[in-house]
Order: structure tokens, then sequence, then C-alpha cells
């Protein structure tokens, strides 16, 4: 079982506020400033910093889901 | 044909001291009401019909008007303008907003600061709006765009003017005049760098296109007056009811005294609990329905920030209670969706930095709460004329 982060771009505004709850996890596209993933799958010492983002994301763009690979 | 009728006037002078028992009681009995006032509005009080409201740009539309009633102070973009120009003038300048390039303005903000609390830790007293919450975010605004720092008054006093006063009143009308006035400088401004480029944020915009398309002289001019807007007053707003929130609560003030590391935290809770701007509004582009109530084509929409910010439904049963490590804490006083306020990295810089120095430099203010001077109207922008406050003085850090 893996836990990856999703962010879902459509949504995502690029607020930056998952960049600063986490910049091991979370990038900003220079381009549109929206956040990109940095780390998958998503390791259990940032498990904690990945849900602190689903908080502080305004627009309810990130999610953290589990697969069987 | 509006279910629920209400006296609802963010402009009213007594609308102030009303407006968190308004909010209180709009959320629960009629969280989608219509108010004859300004020809018509509705308003939305919840957190969830915000939400729903402020990611539909195709529905509720900013192109028109984002305040009621509306001013005429010259096109602001992004703020009035819908998708697809919205997203380019979005991404125009955003990266004017990133971290890394506020990173550079930090030393910049740090030295306004001290030089600001150098102007009066002498004294022992202050009024904290015109000595420090004022030239701070006008500053830091005028050097992020490439403007001279030292000229900020020519745009943030005419701004304030406007803001506090009331629309119809011969000091809004003076305000709206000098506005008008001062979008000439911005022409200048913006004309000398199309002359000859500088290595700044105006000649960067004019140089810049989004996939293909050319930005025109226009809009680079909207656009700075937009950033001007955007970062003068309602920081300036946020540090006004920030010290009168710690006025209010000397235990509060300690706390961070004691513990400077939550000064981050405290200030999103600061912003949640009295936000600068209580609601912008939306044009209806075709017949809906918000919360149930059926909304015609052509009416205006608005959603109260400072509300949804103390929706217990989304804060719980403390949501009006000022909790300095509130977690999560998604309020809404830098809005939502593609609308969100591109400055609210730097506002967030600023006020830490401020509140960082204040609470080194002066750990033992107090707030005359008596001698606080409030707007005439809270309607576009909440904050304070004046907030005196005193204190054991301090050293200057800079030579006089």
């Amino acid at each position: 079982m893996a836990r990856h982060v999703r962010v879902d771009r459509a949504i995502c505004q690029g607020h930056g506020l998952c960049f600063f709850t986490s910049e091991k996890l979370f990038a900003l596209d220079e381009a549109d400033g929206k956040a990109n993933v940095l780390v998958d799958p998503l390791p259990d010492d940032l498990h904690d910093d990945a849900l602190d983002a689903v908080d502080a994301c305004p627009e309810q763009a990130i999610t953290v889901v589990e697969d069987d690979d | 044909m509006a279910m629920d009728e209400i006296d609802f006037d963010h402009h009213a002078p007594d609308f102030n001291e009303r407006k968190y028992a308004l909010y209180r009681e709009m959320r629960g009995k009629c969280p989608v009401a219509h108010s004859p006032a300004h020809d018509g509005y509705w308003l939305l009080s919840r957190y969830d019909e915000v939400f729903e409201v402020a990611r539909n740009d195709r529905v509720f539309s900013s192109a028109r008007e984002v305040v009621v009633p509306p001013t005429n102070v010259g096109r602001l973009i992004p703020l009035q303008s819908d998708p697809p120009e919205l997203e380019r003038y979005r991404s125009l300048l955003i990266p004017f907003f990133a971290p890394g390039n506020l990173k550079r303005l930090e030393p910049f903000i740090d030295d306004i600061v001290d030089r600001s609390i150098d102007g009066f830790i002498e004294r022992g007293e202050a009024d904290v709006v015109t000595e420090l919450a004022n030239p701070v975010p006008s500053s830091t605004t005028m050097a992020l765009l490439g403007l001279d720092p030292a000229d900020w008054r020519v745009f943030a006093d005419p701004i304030h003017a406007g803001s506090y006063s009331r629309p119809g009143t011969p000091e809004n009308d003076a305000a709206t005049r000098d506005i008008q006035a001062f979008s000439e400088r911005i022409v200048a401004e913006v004309d000398a760098r199309i002359a000859a480029p500088r290595d700044d944020m105006i000649s960067a915009l004019l140089a810049a296109d989004y996939r293909g398309v050319a930005t025109t002289r226009e809009e680079v001019i909207d656009l700075v007056r937009m950033v001007i807007f955007g970062g003068m007053d309602t920081v300036m707003a946020a540090f006004s009811n920030i010290f009168v929130a710690l006025g209010q609560r000397p235990d509060l003030r300690d706390r961070l005294v004691a513990d400077r590391g939550l000064i981050p935290k405290a200030v999103e809770e600061f912003l949640r609990y009295d936000a600068p701007v209580q609601g912008f509004a939306r044009t209806v582009t075709e017949d809906t329905e918000v919360g149930g109530q059926p909304i015609a084509e052509g009416e205006t929409v608005f959603m109260l920030w400072a509300s949804a910010n103390r929706d217990a439904a989304v804060f719980g049963d403390d949501a009006e209670e000022l909790v300095l490590d509130r977690t999560p804490n998604r309020h809404m006083t830098f809005g939502i969706g593609a609308h969100r306020c591109l400055g609210s990295t730097l506002a967030r810089i600023e006020l830490r930095i401020v509140l960082e120095q204040v609470l080194e430099r002066l750990p033992d203010f107090t707030v005359a709460l008596d001698g606080i001077v409030e707007a005439d109207t809270i309607g576009i922008v909440f904050g304070r004329r004046k907030v005196p406050i005193t204190f054991t003085p301090g050293r200057r850090r800079q030579a006089g």
C-alpha cells in the first residue's frame, strides 16, 4: 500500500499555502504559480505535512489517496 | 419576490458596531438574504454559499463591479475581469508575488519597519496607524512596483480617504477626484518605461506576454492601479485591527511576546477574526439558485468574507473567539477562487515582520481604546483611522 498526494490543478489557484506548509512536499510552478508535488509516493515522515497541506489549501484542491501498489 | 428582505447596508453609519451580531443572525435565519439598499443586493453570510459563488466565475461575474455601490476610480484588473482574460492577467502578476521574488523585498520591509518604529520609539506613544501601519505596506507596494517609495502618500492618502468615507459625501467625492488624478501619475510612470525600460516590475509587465498575447499599455496601467489599491489599504486596515484586538486582550499580547513562534498562526487568526474586506460582489449572468434561493440574471450577489470567517459550521463553536493557534484556519479574508488575493503572501510577510518588531521593541504597549478613531464606513475596507498606543520608550536603531 502506498500513499500519494494529489493536487487538482483545475482547482489549484496558486495561493501557495501548501508550499509554506511543506517545502519538502510542494513546489510552486514558475509559470502558473500552481502547486506541484515533489515526492511520490508519500513517505511516512511527510504524512503529517501532507495532512496539514490538505487542511491549509483554501480551495480544497489537495487530497491524500492510498493505492495497493 | 425576495423571501428574506432584510434591513442591511454595509455602508450604514451604525454598521460597524452591529456587523458581527448581524452576520450571526443572518447565518442562522437567512443565509441568502435580500436587502433593498443600493438598488437591491443579495447577501451571502455562510461559508458554503460564499465558497460556491466565489468559485463559479461563469455565473457570477466580476467584470462589472465588485464593490457596492460602484466606484469611479478606474478599472482594476484582474479584480474586475472574468475568464479567459482573468487567467491571463493573473498569470502576468503571479511571478512578482511568488515567494522567491518576495524574499528579495524582505530587507526593504525590515528597514522601513525599523525606521517607522524609530520615528516614535523614544516618545513612548504613537498613533500606530499613521506612523507604522500606513507607511509600511504603502512603501513596500511602491518598492515592489519599482516606484519611488518616498512618494507613497501620493497614492495612499486618496485611497484611504476614499475607503473610509461614505459614498456620496464631499470627502468621498474629493477622494475620488484625487484618485482619478493619481491615475495620471500611473500613466506617466508607465509611459516613461515604454520610452526607457528599467529593471523593475512595471517594465517587466510591459514586456510580458501570455501564450503569445502581448500586454497592452492600458492593461499595464490597470494592473499597476490594482497592485496599488490592493497593497496599501487592506494591509494598513489589518494592522489597525490587530492592534485593537491586542489592546483589548493584553493577555494575548503577552502570550505572543513570550512565544514569537506563534506569530504566523496568530496572523492568520487576526485576519480571520477581523477581515479588512467585509465582502465583494458578483453580477449574476444567468438565472440561478444559491442555497435554494432563486436569483435572477443581472442581480448583484455580495459575498460576506467577514461573516463566512465566523461560521461555526466551519470554524466550530468558538468561531466568534480569537484563538491564536487555531488550526486549521481556512479563512476567507483573501477571498477564494481565481480572484483570491494575489498579494496574500506579501501581506503575511509584512504582518509578520511588523508584529515581530513591535513585540520585541515595545512589548508592553497598551492601546488607548477610547482614543481609537473609527472610519465613517467599513463598506469597502474595515480599518481604523487612528489607534493610539503608549509604551515604555526605547532606543532608535538607526541614526536619525
